[in-house]
C-alpha cells in the first residue's frame, strides 16, 4: 500500500457513477429525503428506532450498488474515536436512581443505562457515516448544487442571489479532491528529496509537526491553481452578473415520490417508535 | 494588436516587459504558429487576445471591438477560445459533461441546445462515454480533451492552444493537431503556441516571438530556411529539415526546406553500388551490476474503492550500473508509477524490487538513505515545486540530505547544470517562472541532491529546443561520470542518443526491452505501445527498403551520416 494515497483513505464525499435506482432519483427528493433521514437518525432517542435505521441503511446500501468493503474501510477511520466515545458515555451517562449497578471499575459504577448509551453512540454513528457515504455516492455535487438550486429559487423572490453561492460551492467542491492529491504530490516532492514522509511512523505530536511544511506549499499552490481557474473560467465567458442556464433540466417521477415517501415514513418510524 | 505592451507586477519584483511594442494582426480562417523560446511572452499573447489581460500601452481589437472596453468581453471570449497549458486547471466542474457545458451556461442557452452542443464536442474530441467521468480522475490526455471540448462547445470563432501538447504522447499530439486542422477548415482561426519545430511547420504561418517581440512573421518554409537565424532566437529547426539538410550531400534530390517527412522519404533514391549484406552492428553484451532490479511488479491505484485502477501489470526489467535505461510508451503506460516505485514512493503492492542492492519490499529499509541515492524528478515540475523562492527549491535536497559543501555553490553549479543564471534566478519566485524555467529548476533541484541515480519523468517535455539541447548534454555528462539515469519520455527524439538500453511500455506491461537500435528498428513492437517510430529510424527502414547496404539499428542522424559516408568512399558512388 502506498503511504500517499490520500484520497483512498476517506470515503465519505466521494460520487460513484454506478447508475443505481437510488442514483436516478431527482435530486431535489434525493436532498429532502436523506436530509430526513439523517435528522430522524440525530434525533432519536430509541435504540429500537436506530436499529430499523440500520436495517433500512443496509437496505439502501444493497440498492446503491457499493461496494460493501469500501463501506467498511470508510467506518475503521473514526471506529477508535468512537470507541473511546462511547466508553466515556458509559461511565458518565445518567441513570435512574433504582437502577442497579452492574459493575464498579476504578471507582465508578456502571448502569445499564450507560451501555445502552454506549451502545446507541455507537449505533448512531455508524448509521450516519454510512448514511453519508451513500447519500454522497449517490448524489453529484452536480446534482446537489442543481437540486439546492431549484428548492432555493422561490427565495430569489425576497432578493436571495443563489447563483454565485452554487458557483463557489461547486468550484469548492472540485477542489476537494484535488487539494488531496496536491497534498499527495507535495509530500512525494518532499520526501523524494529527503524530507521525512512516510518513513516510518513517529509520535501523534511528530506526526502533527511533519505536516507543517506541507501546509503552506498546499496554499500556495492552490491558490496558483485557483488563479488559473479564474482565467479560465472568465475565457469562457463566465461573469458573475450574467444569467446563467443549465445543461440539464430535472423532471419529478412518480418513482422520485414513492422514494420521498418512503425516506419520510421511515424516518418518522425512527424519531417516533416506542 | 497596436503597438501593445504589457509587463507583470510583482511587490517586491521590478517588472518586466513581457510584450514589447507588438503590432500584429491576424485574419479570419488563418492557421497560425506562435514560437518563441522559454518565457518569451507567448502564454501573455494569448491572453491578451482573450481579453484576460489588458494592455498597459497600445490597443488590441477582436473582431473590431476594444478589450479595453469591458462591455466587450463577453463577445470577446465568446469569439477566441484558448485552452491552457495546464488543462487540468481549467476544470470546473466535477463530471466531464457538465464541465463542457460551463461555457454554453455562461452564455444563456437553453438546455437542449447546450446539451446539443455538449454532445457535439464530445464527439468530435472523442470524449464520447465519459459523460458522468469525475473530471479529477482522467489521464492527462482525457484532461486536454475535455479542456477543448469545453472550448467547442462555445463555438468560437478562434481558438489558442496554448502548449496544449507538452504533456501528450506522440499519437495524442497528433489527435489535437488533426482537429485544430479539422477546425481550421471549417473556417475557425487557430493560433497553435508550441516548442515543437515539427507542429510548428504545419501552421500556414510562423510568428516567432523573442523577448516581447514579433521578430519573424512568414509562411514555415521561409521561416525555417534559415538555422542561423532561427538559433539566434534561441529556436532550432525542426527534425526533419535537420535531417534533410545532413542528408541532402548524398540525395540531392531532397528539396531545399523539405520541413515535412514525405519530402523527405519520397526523394531517397535506390542504392546502385555492388550489392552486399547489410552490416550489422555488433553489440557487446556483457555481465554487469545492475542498479535496478523490477521482478514482477504490479500497482493498483485506489485499490478497494470502484475507482481502482491497475497501472502496472506484472512488470519486469533490469537496469545496469551506469547506465541511461529509457522507458518509453505512450501515456497511461505506467512509467510515473514505476519510477515513484523505484525511490520508494511507492511501496510494492506485489512483486520483488531491488535499488542499489537494498530490497525496498523490506519494512526497515532506511528509505531516506535511498531517496538521497535515487533522486526523482516529476512529470510537472509545477507538482514538484514547493518553496516561494528558486534558491530554497533548490537548496531543499541538499540541505536534508546534508551534502557536504557550501550550499550556495551546491545551488549554484545545479543552476548552472540545468542554464539558469544563478544570480538572476535565486531570489526569483517560483510562481513567476515560465513553464520551460520551471521545469530547469525542477530538475537543478534534483541535481542539487547528488544523487547516484536519476530518475526523469519527461525531462525535455515543454523546452525550447536550445534548452533541450543543453539538458541532453548535461545529461550526457552525468552518464559519463558513473550516474544511472532512467528516463521514461514519449517524446524521446531529442533523448535517444543518451539511451544504453530501451523498455517499451504499454499498460503497465514491459512489452520489450533491447537496445535502442533494436527496439526502433522494429516497428511492429512501437505500434503494439502507441508510439511511432523516431524519424532516423523510418528514414533508414526506407533506405534499407531501397536496398542500401546499412545497419537497422542505427538511430542517430550522426551514425546515418558516416555509415552513408563510409558506403560511398568504399564504392565511390
Amino acid at each position: 500500500m502506498s503511504n500517499f494515497e490520500y484520497l483512498q483513505k476517506v470515503s465519505i464525499g466521494q460520487y460513484f457513477p454506478l447508475g443505481s435506482w437510488l442514483h436516478k432519483r431527482d435530486p431535489r427528493m434525493k436532498l429532502v429525503g436523506f436530509s430526513f433521514l439523517i435528522i430522524a437518525l440525530t434525533l432519536s432517542t430509541q435504540i429500537q428506532g436506530l436499529m430499523i435505521g440500520v436495517g433500512f441503511i443496509l437496505l439502501l446500501l444493497a440498492i446503491s450498488r457499493i461496494p460493501w468493503r469500501y463501506v467498511l474501510k470508510g467506518l475503521l477511520t473514526p471506529l477508535p474515536f468512537l470507541l473511546i466515545l462511547a466508553v466515556i458515555q458509559i461511565f458518565i451517562a445518567p441513570h435512574i436512581i433504582a437502577s442497579v449497578p452492574l459493575a464498579r471499575i476504578v471507582g465508578f459504577n456502571i448502569f445499564p443505562e450507560g451501555i445502552m448509551a454506549g451502545f446507541r453512540l455507537i449505533v448512531r454513528f455508524c448509521d450516519l457515516v454510512i448514511l453519508l457515504t451513500i447519500s454522497s455516492a449517490t448524489l453529484s455535487t452536480l446534482e446537489m448544487i442543481h437540486g439546492m438550486e431549484l428548492l432555493l429559487k422561490p427565495l430569489s423572490n425576497i432578493g436571495f442571489q443563489w447563483g454565485n453561492t452554487a458557483m463557489a460551492l461547486q468550484i469548492t467542491l472540485r477542489f476537494i479532491p484535488f487539494l488531496a492529491l496536491n497534498a499527495e504530490k507535495i509530500a512525494k516532492a518532499q520526501a523524494s528529496r529527503g524530507a521525512e514522509w512516510g518513513v516510518k511512523r513517529g509520535s501523534l505530536l511528530k506526526r502533527v509537526v511533519q505536516v507543517f511544511p506541507l501546509i503552506i506549499p498546499l496554499f500556495n499552490n492552490s491558490l496558483r491553481q485557483a488563479e488559473t481557474l479564474a482565467d479560465a473560467m472568465l475565457a469562457r465567458g463566465y461573469a458573475g452578473n450574467t444569467k446563467r442556464t443549465s445543461m440539464i433540466e430535472y423532471r419529478i417521477l412518480f418513482e422520485d415520490w414513492i422514494f420521498l415517501l418512503i425516506m419520510t415514513f421511515i424516518s418518522m418510524t425512527i424519531l417516533l417508535i416506542k | 494588436m497596436d503597438h501593445v505592451s504589457y509587463s507583470y507586477r510583482d511587490n517586491d519584483a521590478p517588472s518586466r516587459a513581457v510584450i514589447n511594442d507588438l503590432s500584429l494582426s491576424i485574419d479570419e480562417g488563418e492557421f497560425v504558429a506562435l514560437i518563441g523560446q522559454n518565457g518569451s511572452g507567448k502564454s501573455t499573447l494569448g491572453k491578451l487576445l482573450n481579453a484576460l489581460i489588458i494592455p498597459d500601452l497600445g490597443k488590441v481589437f477582436i473582431g473590431g471591438l476594444d478589450t479595453h472596453e469591458g462591455v466587450n468581453h463577453p463577445v470577446i471570449r465568446r469569439t477566441v477560445g484558448m485552452i491552457f497549458q495546464r488543462p487540468q486547471d481549467q476544470i470546473v466542474a466535477t463530471t466531464v459533461s457538465e464541465d463542457i457545458a460551463f461555457g454554453p451556461s455562461n452564455l444563456g442557452l437553453p438546455a437542449k441546445e447546450i446539451c446539443y452542443q455538449v454532445n457535439e464536442a464530445m464527439n468530435v474530441t472523442g470524449l464520447a462515454g465519459f459523460t458522468d467521468r469525475p473530471s479529477y480522475l482522467l489521464s492527462a490526455g482525457e484532461t486536454q480533451r475535455v479542456a477543448l471540448a469545453g472550448v467547442l462547445a462555445m463555438r468560437p470563432k478562434c481558438i489558442i492552444f496554448d502548449e496544449t501538447t507538452a504533456m501528450l504522447d506522440p499519437s495524442g499530439r497528433e489527435m489535437v493537431m488533426e482537429q485544430a486542422r479539422a477546425l481550421n477548415n471549417q473556417g475557425i482561426t487557430i493560433i497553435f503556441i508550441t516548442h515543437l519545430m515539427e507542429e510548428a511547420v504545419q501552421a500556414g504561418r510562423v510568428l516567432v516571438l523573442f523577448r516581447g517581440q514579433i521578430v519573424v512573421d512568414d509562411s514555415p518554409a521561409e521561416v525555417f530556411s534559415s538555422a542561423s537565424k532561427l538559433r539566434s532566437f534561441g529556436l532550432d529547426l525542426p527534425p526533419v529539415a535537420l535531417a534533410a539538410e545532413r542528408l541532402r550531400g548524398y540525395f540531392p534530390e531532397i528539396p531545399n526546406h523539405a520541413l515535412q517527412i514525405s519530402d523527405l522519404l519520397r526523394n531517397l533514391h535506390e542504392y546502385s553500388g555492388i550489392k552486399k549484406p547489410n552490416i550489422s552492428l555488433k553489440t557487446k553484451k556483457k555481465t554487469q551490476p545492475l542498479s535496478v532490479e523490477v521482478d514482477d511488479l504490479s500497482h493498483v491505484y485506489l485499490r478497494d474503492t470502484p475507482l481502482a485502477h491497475r497501472s502496472l501489470d506484472h512488470c519486469s526489467l533490469q537496469i545496469g550500473e551506469g547506465k541511461a535505461h529509457g522507458l518509453i510508451g505512450a501515456t497511461g503506460s505506467g512509467k510515473s508509477t514505476l519510477l515513484q516505485h523505484l525511490n520508494g514512493l511507492i511501496t510494492p503492492q506485489s512483486g520483488k524490487l531491488r535499488v542499489l542492492g537494498q530490497s525496498l519490499n523490506d519494512p526497515n529499509l532506511n528509505i531516506k538513505a535511498l531517496r538521497k541515492s535515487v533522486g526523482l524528478a516529476f512529470q510537472q515540475p509545477e507538482d514538484q515545486i514547493f518553496e516561494q523562492y528558486v534558491g530554497d527549491e533548490i537548496a531543499f535536497a541538499a540541505r536534508n540530505f546534508a551534502i557536504p559543501g557550501k550550499i550556495s555553490e551546491i545551488v549554484r553549479s545545479a543552476m548552472e547544470a540545468v542554464g539558469l543564471d544563478f544570480s538572476a534566478f535565486k531570489d526569483r519566485l517560483t510562481s513567476t517562472l515560465s513553464g520551460g524555467e520551471r521545469r530547469k529548476v525542477a530538475f537543478a533541484s534534483v541535481l542539487a541532491g547528488q544523487p547516484q541515480i536519476l530518475l526523469l519523468d519527461e525531462p525535455l517535455a515543454g523546452l525550447d529546443p536550445i534548452s533541450r539541447n543543453e539538458i541532453t548534454a548535461h545529461l550526457a555528462k552525468l552518464k559519463e561520470e558513473g550516474k544511472t539515469l532512467v528516463i521514461s519520455t514519449h517524446q524521446f527524439e531529442g533523448a535517444i542518443e543518451l539511451m544504453d538500453e530501451v523498455s517499451v511500455m504499454a499498460k503497465g506491461k514491459d512489452l520489450v526491452h533491447g537496445t535502442p537500435g533494436e527496439i526502433f528498428s522494429d516497428t511492429s513492437n512501437l505500434d503494439a505501445a502507441g508510439i511511432k517510430a523516431p524519424l532516423i529510424a523510418r528514414i533508414v527502414k526506407q533506405l534499407c527498403d531501397l536496398k542500401w547496404p546499412i545497419s537497422t539499428e542505427i538511430i542517430t542522424l550522426a551514425a546515418l551520416e558516416s555509415s552513408l559516408a563510409s558506403i560511398c568512399n568504399g564504392e565511390g558512388v
